[in-house]
């Protein structure tokens, strides 16, 4: 029997027929199918943003899908993190995920990290890939996934929702002139942002499960396009804005701010200068 | 001079920088973006930025949730 999910430069009849709805698109095709399927993508985060993502990405056919989650699923997840069933209560969302994705899409390869990414293990995760999600659930992983992302010159789709608001933010950190998160939100690298900015999470201000499906739905899609080379953004970095209630979507530019720790580098287009990796690794992870 | 804030309108004395629009709504701007007409503006420029009267600004807390 040949083994068809290491067989990267052409699709077997079952994978044609599978992605067969998608590949009738004229900016898909063969040639990007297989791009999805040498695709190495990191989700950080299987909650609510990271299940809907990585369902899609999954069905999608991205190839190499690796998973970063230290928690076990609880009962009260169930009434949004969709990659999950009753019986995963208890197991590890990392694993739980693989395992419900493997099951959906047997051409694809998942590795499962079921810990925090932090300093140098989120480097070298970071490197291993070609693309990131943040789907993650607090501020300092959100910082340090940023600056990662930038140091390593890897795109990154990140989501965010509580209540009934979504933030959807892509940084193409390819492209040397790329704003990124820490423009966006500055924070003083000294502190931990958990601690000094006590903005909430699902657990303390409630969340509408759709949010976070529609939020982690939508970085799946950027995350496609910018596999494809479709990115309609053209590497400018755009928050866009999402309200549950009115339905209503602002979209905002977000200019790099040139005194930023993280991308600033005034006239050095070294990513080696880009402001100090050394900063955010101490932070403690007060998550949730 | 009247800008508009999200969904509102406010009143600043012509000549107000960014800063001022976060004592008129009373907020403390840790974890705040705030942009004007669609473009986010850096918060080092808050200070040295004046408004224009009919700005439309958006003004925003960080959401980390997951």
């Amino acid at each position: 029997m040949i083994d068809e999910t290491s067989a990267t430069e052409e699709l077997s009849a079952a994978e044609f027929l599978r992605y067969s709805r998608q590949l009738m698109l004229p900016e898909l095709g063969e040639e990007g199918q297989l791009q999805l399927k040498r695709a190495r993508v990191l989700v950080v985060g299987a909650g609510g943003l990271g299940s809907a993502a990585l369902l899609s990405l999954a069905a999608a056919g991205v190839g190499q899908i690796h998973i970063a989650d230290p928690d076990a699923v609880e009962l009260s997840n169930l009434q949004r993190q969709l990659a999950f069933e009753s019986g995963d209560v208890g197991i590890n969302k990392a694993k739980a995920a693989a395992a419900r994705l493997t099951r959906l899409n047997p051409h694809i390869q998942v590795q499962v990290l079921p810990l925090a990414l932090r300093g140098e293990l989120l480097a070298e995760q970071v490197a291993s890939v070609d693309l990131v999600l943040d789907c993650s659930d607090n501020l300092s992983t959100r910082y340090q996934v940023n600056q990662s992302c930038a140091e390593g010159q890897k795109p990154l789709v990140s989501g965010a929702a509580t209540g009934w608001q979504g933030q959807l933010m892509t940084f193409d950190f390819r492209r040397s002139d790329a704003a990124c998160y820490q423009c966006l939100f500055p924070f003083d690298a000294n502190l931990s942002p958990d601690d000094a900015m006590p903005i909430g999470s699902c657990r303390t201000l409630g969340i509408m499960g759709p949010m976070v499906n529609t939020l982690g739905t939508l970085q799946a899609l950027q995350a496609i396009k910018l596999i494809l080379g479709l990115d309609a953004d053209s590497g400018m970095s755009y928050l866009r804005r999402f309200n549950g209630l009115t339905m209503e979507w602002q979209t905002l530019a977000v200019a790099r701010d040139a005194d930023c720790p993280v991308c600033g580098y005034q006239g050095s287009s070294s990513p080696q200068n880009r402001g100090s990796s050394q900063r955010r690794s101490e932070y403690v992870d007060t998550g949730k | 001079m009247l800008i508009q804030v999200n969904d509102r309108q406010i009143e600043l004395p012509l000549g107000s920088d960014v800063t001022a629009v976060f004592d008129a709504l009373e907020l403390t701007p840790l974890g705040y973006a705030l942009a004007i007409n669609g473009m986010v503006l850096p918060k080092s420029e808050w200070p040295h930025t004046r408004l224009s009267p009919g700005d439309d600004l958006a003004v925003f807390q960080v959401i980390a949730g997951g």
